[in-house]
């Protein structure tokens, strides 16, 4: 099974979707590095219409002047919703995407039903020293992306060279995390503060290995939301969904089953 | 033609285990391995270099602005240029600063140079520069919004220079109620204004559009050089009506004036070699912070085709690629008649001091320069 992709019309501009699986919705935000259909979202899909849409500035959706912050990546990630029909969701973020499922859930409480933060940014722990994947070439990204830096995943995820034919989007998808990551630490000191606006049941996943937003900053969401769980994944690092798919797949769907 | 004496004023005594120790010479590079003592000592030369450009007949004198490296001591160009207006009189001075997107109060920069502008009666050139892309990460500037800042406070301070203050400045990164600069320039409309530029069409459609002097990156392949002063003529005569004069295309060049050939280069070579394996030891992911420079730029086959100085591995690789004028005085004026033909440029930005060139080589490689090149030069390119 893959995902299908399409273009959807959101406020005028054309955004990628990628979709599959039947079941209730599951929105699915992606992170800065990997904005296409991966093995996790078949395993998820198995019991879950999957919705994945991809945000402005990445891979094929447009958009990319209008996002000027965190807040403009919420507004636009409603739009995206009511033009999928999506009054209410579970909602799934990683990293970057993360981020955003919690700015979602704690200022509109009422579009999300559960939500999985998955090595979320946004938390910000004084002392805690987040590593910079906009300083670091192809094989040091791996090392601080990946509990094993050799393995097939990794090396598809960060090539030495992207193909050719991947480069534009590449770069593009670089500026437009870029935008939104390079380093926000006002946003992310006032996040920290707001956490206990949630008001979804919340599962935090988190790499026991992760050395861009270390397991500290995890917790840091755990203790904020109120009522939420941290599953640490050992032999894993920022990136659950790719490094240990069938183990990441187990925790959402159960989490989601509850 | 225009003879600039142009400095970078780096930092020369880096360990000779550097390479093996340190991965950049920039923005991480430990100050523990900057000595003030031996600084103090350094910046005495380095200005009485320029200084004696004036005497040597050198039309301008110019610094530049980096942040926390090693490659060149000069964070703020506007103090150096103050140092040079109190030791000179006639010499025009060239600040090829000030970074303007790193800076929240570009009202400081318009201010900062109109003063010295009135200091030296005059005599000041401005630059207006985008800063490296390490330098986002040094003042922690989103590089996405970098070229956009740049604009914007360009704007500004031509403005602030050009109309009648107090007035409301509305931008989406600057909005300031009370633009209202004291000291006004004493340069009419305002000083004018040279933009140097590693060849990003963004900053040549910038240039072009204002009819700014621009002045190229001196590190990489001669041609490709050449090729970004070809898009300069075509992209002005094609969108802005205009054929770009010689005055407004300079030619940065690391000139080096030896007795004989080979007395020039055994001199000049181990410097040469120091720039580019230690000062400018920089990763990519530091040079080219996403957004800094365009997705359309990077794309463009001379960007992809240049081959910066530090991967050289050569001297034969520097020679053929033109990273240098280096040679007797008959040579280096060979040199410099075929460059000044081939780039149709007015001005020649000359780079005498390079990396660990002590005071005395410099001063003689000047003086030769000076006195056996310049003169013929002007009579050929008037």
């Amino acid at each position: 099974m893959a995902g299908s992709e399409e273009i959807i019309k959101v406020g005028g501009k054309a955004i990628q979707l990628f979709t599959g699986g039947t079941g209730a919705p599951l929105l699915y935000l992606h992170g800065a590095g990997v904005y296409w259909w991966m093995p996790a979202h078949d395993l998820v899909a198995a019991r879950h219409r999957v919705l994945a849409p991809v945000h402005p500035g990445f891979g094929a959706s447009e958009g990319y002047d209008e996002i000027e912050g965190m807040d403009d990546l919420v507004f636009h990630t409603l739009d995206v919703m009511d033009a999928l029909g999506l009054e209410r969701a579970n909602v799934v973020g990683l990293s970057l995407g993360g981020w955003l499922a919690a700015e979602l859930a704690l200022r509109h409480p009422g579009r999300v039903n559960r939500l999985v933060l998955v090595d979320a940014a946004g938390t910000r722990v004084p002392g805690v020293e987040r590593e910079d994947l906009f300083m670091a070439g192809p094989a040091r990204a791996r090392g601080l992306l990946f509990a094993d830096p050799e393995s097939a995943v990794a090396r598809q995820i960060v090539p030495d060279t992207p193909p050719p034919e991947r480069l534009e989007a590449a770069l593009r998808g670089r500026e437009a995390a870029a935008r939104l990551l390079w380093n926000p630490a006002g946003s992310y000191r006032k996040l920290t503060s707001r956490l206990g606006r949630i008001k979804a049941p919340t599962l935090v996943i988190w790499g026991a290995q992760d050395r861009v937003l270390p397991p500290a900053l995890g917790q840091a969401y755990q203790r904020g939301i109120p009522g939420a769980r941290l599953e640490t994944l050992d032999g894993c690092g920022h990136l659950p969904p790719f490094e240990q798919p069938e183990r990441f797949a187990r925790l959402v769907l159960d989490f989601l089953r509850t | 033609m225009q003879f600039v004496c142009f400095h970078l004023m780096p930092w020369p005594h880096l360990p000779a285990d550097f390479e093996q120790r340190h991965e950049s010479a920039w923005l991480d590079l430990p100050n523990t391995l900057y000595d003030p003592t031996r600084g103090h000592a350094l910046y005495n030369d380095y200005l009485d270099q320029l200084v004696a450009a004036e005497r040597l007949g050198f039309d301008v004198i110019g610094v530049n602005e980096h942040h926390q490296n090693a490659y060149g001591l000069m964070p703020s160009p506007n103090i150096m240029a103050a140092s040079l207006i109190q030791r000179t009189s006639r010499i025009k001075i060239l600040v090829l600063g000030n970074a303007l997107p790193l800076y929240d109060h570009p009202q400081r920069v318009a201010e900062e140079l109109a003063m010295l502008d009135v200091l030296s009666n005059g005599r000041l050139i401005t630059g207006m520069v985008v800063g490296l892309g390490v330098e986002a990460f040094t003042y922690e500037i989103n590089p996405t919004f970098i070229r956009e800042r740049y604009r914007e406070a360009h704007e500004l301070i031509v403005r602030a220079w050009t109309e009648p203050g107090p007035f409301h400045f509305e931008g989406k990164h600057y909005d300031f109620r009370w633009v209202n600069v004291w000291p006004r320039p004493i340069q009419q409309p305002h000083p004018p204004i040279w933009i140097p530029g590693s060849g990003s069409m963004e900053t040549i459609r910038f240039v072009a559009e204002r009819r700014y002097p621009w002045i190229a990156l001196p590190y990489s392949q001669f041609d490709v050089m050449k090729e970004h002063f070809e898009m300069l003529r075509e992209y002005a005569a094609t969108h802005c009506g205009y054929d770009v004069p010689p005055a407004q295309i300079g030619w940065p060049a690391m000139i080096y004036v030896g007795e004989t050939d080979r007395q020039a280069r055994e001199e000049f070579e181990p410097h040469f070699w120091y720039l580019a394996k230690k000062g400018l030891r920089l990763p990519r992911e530091y040079m080219f912070p996403p957004g800094h420079t365009s997705v359309e730029s990077q794309l463009r086959p001379s960007h992809i085709k240049r081959k910066f100085i530090s991967l050289l591995s050569s001297w034969r690789e520097a020679e053929e690629g033109t990273y240098a004028i280096v040679g007797s005085a008959e040579t280096v004026r060979q040199k410099l008649r075929e460059g000044i033909k081939a780039a149709g440029c007015g001005i020649i930005q000359g780079i005498f001091q390079v990396g660990s060139m002590p005071h005395d080589l410099t001063m003689r490689s000047m003086e030769r320069f000076a006195r056996d090149v310049m003169p013929a030069l002007r009579a050929e390119f008037p």
